[in-house]
């Protein structure tokens, strides 16, 4: 476990700067009815500060049972939750965390039906020593950032569900936190909807400099997070490099669909190129298995373009 | 919003539920309150009359269990006065004796000389003669509950005796009783020559030391024990069961009040399972949850008090219209027993609503977000 965690925690950030990541799991599971039902098996997973990130994944993948483990408000069954590079243990530290750092918006959005919009919003500054004139006016500041600045006094039932998960957002993202964890956050919502809420969100993120983390299953909104980490059966299948990597392969033109389904049964899965243990390393630590494979690809693709011309 | 607000949105969410929580703490304490109170009461008349009659101290027979149990002769009036240090000293029977429209009165036998005539504060008519039998005086309260006035005929078990004074004694438990010659009470309890107890007074300015002294000297002519009325009356049998019997049942009541408390707030909590997984998730510590459940059991608790105050001061006007004990009594809570009664069940409340608040957070925030 010590040289696993060195090896995810010692790498560059994205930026180049040798920084621990802002949050990572390292060898994380998670099951549940004593061991009868597995949601996450041996998870690595690691977040740089400014990042955005996508996490894909069939129902039942275990998308939201690393977004639960992310946010502290579950609990592995095995491995560790790094925040900062510090191992976060204690209930006490994950709520001060979530009160601080990390704002969470989920797909059901979780209001407080007794509440107005900005009670919903200011229940999430209580606690931290802000006086109550004030946490009424960062509320209704959080409210107008997302556009429901006219909808303050509305209580849950009078809002649309759009307006709900904005509501949800203003109060995830009203302590300024690092890291905004979003679960299906346009699960519920109409296209419209979705569509605002799912702007808010980037920009939020863009302009704010906030890490995101959103967990999907909808793809055109994964695409627009710069890393997509693809899980299916409680592992991460696909980090996030996987575009990347394509991206080496320079020149030639995409294959058609009989040569794709060739190079998939030449080539290695990326899974057994790039051991489970590196599944967050940047590029430059993993090139030489990239270049196997990406030989591998651009000899497969070579031969299939040869007998086109 | 604070947390109190938050609470009472909480116990506004189910008004009936939360009515009829605080419903049960203010009969509870309200219960508690007039039991404890009545108990008291009873106790504190008692000894309010014997102070108004004007004893120093009380000569009963030793090893009586309460101060209606023990007998002296008459005689120890006479052995009684001789000791050094009293003024003077008087014999008297007590007892609860059978009078008209089914009521008991406490009926007093005093010796002709006795001092004790000459302290009755009449309203009107006058005391018994020396040597005059079947004659009675009767407190006010007592003529009005017997519906009796001067020279009117009142019935003392089976015997007829005409009315001669009505007094005005100030305690209520005094106003409530028949004077009559000692003699006709020997007579009507078969108990001739002798008496309950022998009232004292000790001469004026006797210092602490003189009066232990006195205490001493009297107890020295054997079989007698001497005590001021608090002292008889603290360790009195009687007294002390009714006490007893009253603090247990206010306890019995009051653990009911919290019992209501905690049904309503386990209830609450369970159906707010969710809820408490969204405070959670957004950081709410689990000392801060946790707050918020007990204030809402305090917050109850606090009206029910309320409400719990305001009945037992009804039943401070009702008790008294009560035939049997009415005349016996004033209902009057104090301060004291006010602020033990409401602290003890502010106190049970919160150790009621501290279970379903280590309910909620016991979980992890996302399993309760997973059960509702």
């Amino acid at each position: 476990m010590k040289g696993l965690l060195g090896r995810l925690f010692r790498r560059k950030a994205p930026d180049g700067l040798s920084t621990p990541p802002l949050i990572a799991l390292a060898g994380v599971s998670r099951a549940f009815d004593d061991g009868a039902i597995v949601a996450l098996e041996s998870v690595d997973l690691a977040v740089h500060a400014g990042e955005c990130v996508a996490i894909l994944g069939p129902s039942g993948s275990g998308k939201s049972s690393i977004v639960n483990l992310l946010s502290g408000i579950d609990r592995p069954t095995g491995g560790r939750v790094l925040w900062n590079g510090r191992w976060i243990k204690s209930r006490r530290a994950w709520a001060r965390l979530r009160r601080r750092e990390i704002g969470i918006v989920f797909q059901e959005f979780n209001l407080l039906p007794t509440l107005t919009a900005r009670e919903n919003v200011e229940i999430a500054l209580m606690g931290r020593g802000i006086a109550v004139a004030e946490r009424r006016d960062l509320a209704a500041a959080a409210l107008v950032r997302v556009g429901l600045g006219h909808r303050v006094k509305h209580l849950p039932y009078a809002l649309s569900g759009g307006e709900r998960q904005r509501v949800a957002i203003a109060r995830a993202i009203v302590n300024a936190p690092r890291l905004l964890l979003a679960d299906e956050p346009t699960g519920n919502l109409d296209s419209a909807n979705a569509d605002i809420v799912a702007d808010l969100l980037f920009n939020l993120q863009r302009d704010g400099g906030m890490t995101l983390v959103l967990v999907t299953h909808d793809d055109d909104l994964a695409e627009r997070c710069q890393r997509c980490v693809r899980m299916r059966d409680g592992k991460i299948v696909d980090n996030g490099h996987a575009r990347g990597r394509l991206r080496l392969v320079e020149g030639p033109p995409m294959p058609s669909e009989p040569a794709m389904a060739a190079i998939d049964q030449a080539t290695p899965d990326v899974a057994d190129i790039v051991p489970p243990s590196a599944t967050a390393a940047p590029l430059t630590e993993i090139a030489p298995p990239i270049a196997e494979a990406t030989a591998a690809i651009a000899r497969v693709a070579a031969a299939f373009r040869e007998p086109a011309e | 919003m604070n947390l109190t607000g938050l609470a009472l949105r909480n116990l506004r969410r189910r008004p009936i539920r939360t009515a009829l929580s605080i419903l049960g703490i203010a009969l509870a304490v309200g219960g508690a309150l007039a039991l404890l109170a009545l108990s008291r009461s009873i106790q504190d008349s008692t000894r309010d009359g014997m102070d108004e009659i004007g004893d120093d101290l009380s000569v009963t027979q030793r090893g009586a269990s309460d101060i209606f149990g023990g007998f002296l002769p008459a005689d120890t009036e006479v052995r009684v006065a001789k000791v050094a240090g009293v003024a003077r000293a008087s014999g008297e029977m007590f007892m609860f004796a059978a009078s008209e429209k089914n009521r008991q009165v406490l009926t007093l036998g005093w010796p002709d000389a006795s001092y004790l005539w000459k302290k009755v504060p009449l309203r009107e008519g006058r005391v018994p003669k020396a040597g005059e039998r079947g004659v009675a005086v009767v407190g006010d309260a007592a003529a009005e509950a017997l519906a009796k006035k001067l020279g009117d005929k009142v019935e003392i078990l089976g015997q007829q005796f005409t009315i001669v004074g009505i007094a005005n004694y100030k305690a209520i438990i005094n106003r409530g009783t028949v004077m009559l010659p000692l003699a006709d009470l020997q007579d009507l309890s078969y108990r001739p020559n002798q008496v309950t107890e022998v009232h004292v007074n000790v001469v004026r300015g006797a210092k602490p030391a003189d009066v232990a002294r006195i205490r001493r000297d009297i107890e020295a002519l054997g079989g007698l024990t001497v005590s001021t009325s608090s002292e008889q009356l603290d360790n009195d049998r009687n007294f002390k069961i009714l006490n007893a019997v009253s603090l247990a049942i206010s306890i019995i009541a009051l653990a009911m009040g919290v019992i209501y408390v905690l049904n309503s707030l386990v209830m609450a909590t369970q159906e707010r399972t969710r809820e408490i997984g969204i405070v959670a998730a957004i950081g709410w510590s689990d000392t801060r949850i946790m707050t918020s459940i007990v204030i809402e059991g305090l917050m109850m608790c606090a009206i029910g008090c309320a409400f719990g105050l305001a009945l037992s001061f009804l039943a401070a006007f009702a008790f008294p219209l009560i035939p049997t004990i009415g005349d016996m009594i004033s209902f009057k809570p104090s301060l004291r027993l006010i602020a033990t009664t409401i602290a003890a069940a502010f106190a049970l409340c919160a150790i009621g609503a501290l279970y379903p608040a280590w309910r909620a957070v016991r979980m992890m925030p996302a399993e309760a977000l997973r059960r509702a």
